[in-house]
């Protein structure tokens, strides 16, 4: 029964087959085309050439740390950029980094998506990226649109990092003054030269130097140290610094994606003095709050506190951190410091603190000095800590 | 008579505190620049700090505190920190004498335990 199926189909072909040709064969007697295809060549070979795959990924409208929504979205696209990348790889596709929705890239989030990049790209070679610019934008206090996203992603060499012709197109005036470099080692020259570019000079250059070669020094020093215990690899250890002028300020910001501040903090200071900051910091929480004093942003402050609390144990006076010092001397001022999933603000102006501040305001309310802290959801997985000072004081 | 270091002789952007970590790092300063006209001029030398880009506090720590760690005398190091020149930042004169007075107490818990 199957065996006469079988044959049935076969002669169906066989047949159908003869109508074509003797189609074929009457359409040639009579002048026409033997073949009956639009082709005008015969394929050769058996391999079909299809289009190279393209992985578009959309950066958000604004790419910052400097707010929980923000740092999401920042954080999101960079884990979505790096997901296309290594399928991309796998795939061999190209991936397409779409700016078409990006308004703004603050200093904060560009550092930092030139470091996750350079690492990306450097883990995965043989991939080819495409991007689409961001638009030039209207501006408060400017004639005609203006290219500030662009601008910034020609500064910080992304488009050279993507292997690909930077796109033509008017920078901001204020690119010359913008400085970015990024090394193994902590070397004070780039310090020096940023703080130059931005043309600060005398007690503001010396106190800004301070605040920044101790950064760079911890990260050279720390941030990738193999004593401490990690899943991670370090195919890069290096620091990246990016100086600019926007919005009539400027930005001072340095990043790097070792470890982070909550992890290196046990293995770099005595459990004494940690347990001391501790207990100092939770005198006045309830057991509820003690027992929740073990998040990324907790950590954060008691690294600040390290160089006051030492200098308090004893019995001197002279305190305020490194990174704090530049803040405490200059009105208008702000430090930021992302570490892993830990945000924390210290602030020298007079701003009302936030309301889902998880550290306490512990400066004092007339000497205009804030500090702030939260959590995020997801983590850097690395350290960005920038500072920002205000060109006219009002 | 003294012998007076000019830092800025040397650099203009002092670096971290170890030689591992970067160029012009407080180990070197101490290493290539203070030992050496220490073991000269019999401990009499006077540094100037000023003219560099700045001074972070590993630098400060490791070049003069950092005097006590490597041997030498208490008298030593107190007559270099006494004359110490720093017109453009004086805060540095006590921010040296804090770290020296930190490493004496260190020192000293070490040798009781």
């Amino acid at each position: 029964m199957a065996a006469s199926f079988i044959n049935k189909r076969c002669d169906n072909r066989i047949k159908s087959a003869r109508r074509l040709a003797s189609k074929l064969i009457k359409r040639s007697k009579l002048g026409g085309p033997i073949f009956s295809g639009s082709r005008k060549q015969p394929r050769v070979g058996n391999k079909k050439t299809s289009p190279r795959k393209l992985i578009r990924v959309v950066c958000p409208a604004m790419l910052s740390l400097h707010s929980p929504a923000l740092h999401t979205k920042t954080v999101k696209f960079i884990s979505e950029f790096e997901k296309a990348v290594r399928a991309a790889q796998f795939g061999s596709a190209t991936v397409h980094v779409c700016f078409r929705d990006t308004k703004k890239i603050f200093a904060s989030g560009g550092i930092y998506l030139l470091a996750r990049c350079e690492v990306i790209v450097n883990r995965y070679r043989n991939v080819k990226y495409r991007v689409s610019v961001p638009p030039s934008l209207p501006e408060p206090g400017h004639i005609g649109p203006q290219p500030i996203a662009h601008s910034v992603l020609c500064q910080i060499g992304f488009y050279k990092l993507l292997g690909i012709k930077q796109p033509r197109g008017a920078q901001l005036p204020s690119v010359d003054c913008w400085y970015v470099s990024s090394s193994e080692k902590a070397d004070g020259e780039f310090i020096g030269n940023a703080i130059e570019k931005l043309g600060k000079t005398g007690a503001e250059a010396r106190d800004l130097y301070r605040s920044s070669i101790e950064a760079i020094s911890n990260a050279s020093e720390h941030a990738y140290s193999t004593a401490i215990q990690t899943d991670k690899v370090f195919t890069i250890k290096k620091w990246w610094l990016f100086s600019a002028v926007l919005d009539n300020e400027a930005f001072f910001y340095i990043c790097d994606l070792g470890h982070g501040i909550p992890k290196t903090l046990e293995y770099t200071q005595s459990p004494t003095l940690l347990e001391h900051i501790k207990s100092l910091l939770t005198k006045t929480m309830s057991p509820e709050q003690r027992r929740g004093f073990v998040e990324d942003v907790h950590k954060i402050k008691m690294s600040t506190m390290v160089k006051e609390t030492r200098t308090e144990l004893s019995y001197r006076g002279k305190g305020g951190g490194d990174l704090k010092s530049y803040i405490s001397k200059h009105s208008g001022s702000v430090l930021r410091i992302y570490s892993n999933k830990g945000a924390y603000t210290f602030k020298n102006k007079k701003l009302p603190v936030r309301s889902n501040s998880l550290v306490n305001e512990l400066e004092q309310t007339n000497n205009k000095k804030y500090e702030t802290g939260y959590n995020n959801k997801h983590s850097i997985e690395g350290t960005v800590i920038g500072w920002s000072m205000p060109l006219i004081v009002s | 008579m003294s012998q007076t270091i000019r830092v800025r002789d040397y650099t203009l952007f002092p670096g971290p505190r170890y030689i591992r970590l970067g160029p012009f790092s407080g180990e070197w300063f101490r290493k290539e620049v203070l030992e050496p006209e220490i073991k000269h001029h019999q401990g009499a030398i006077e540094v100037d700090l000023d003219g560099a880009l700045g001074y972070g506090s590993s630098f400060l720590d490791e070049s003069f505190a950092g005097l006590l760690r490597a041997g030498y005398s208490v008298d030593i190091v107190n007559s270099i920190v006494s004359n110490l020149v720093s017109k453009e930042d004086p805060t540095l004169l006590d921010e040296i004498k804090i770290y020296v007075e930190e490493e004496l107490v260190r020192q000293r818990n070490l040798k009781r335990e």
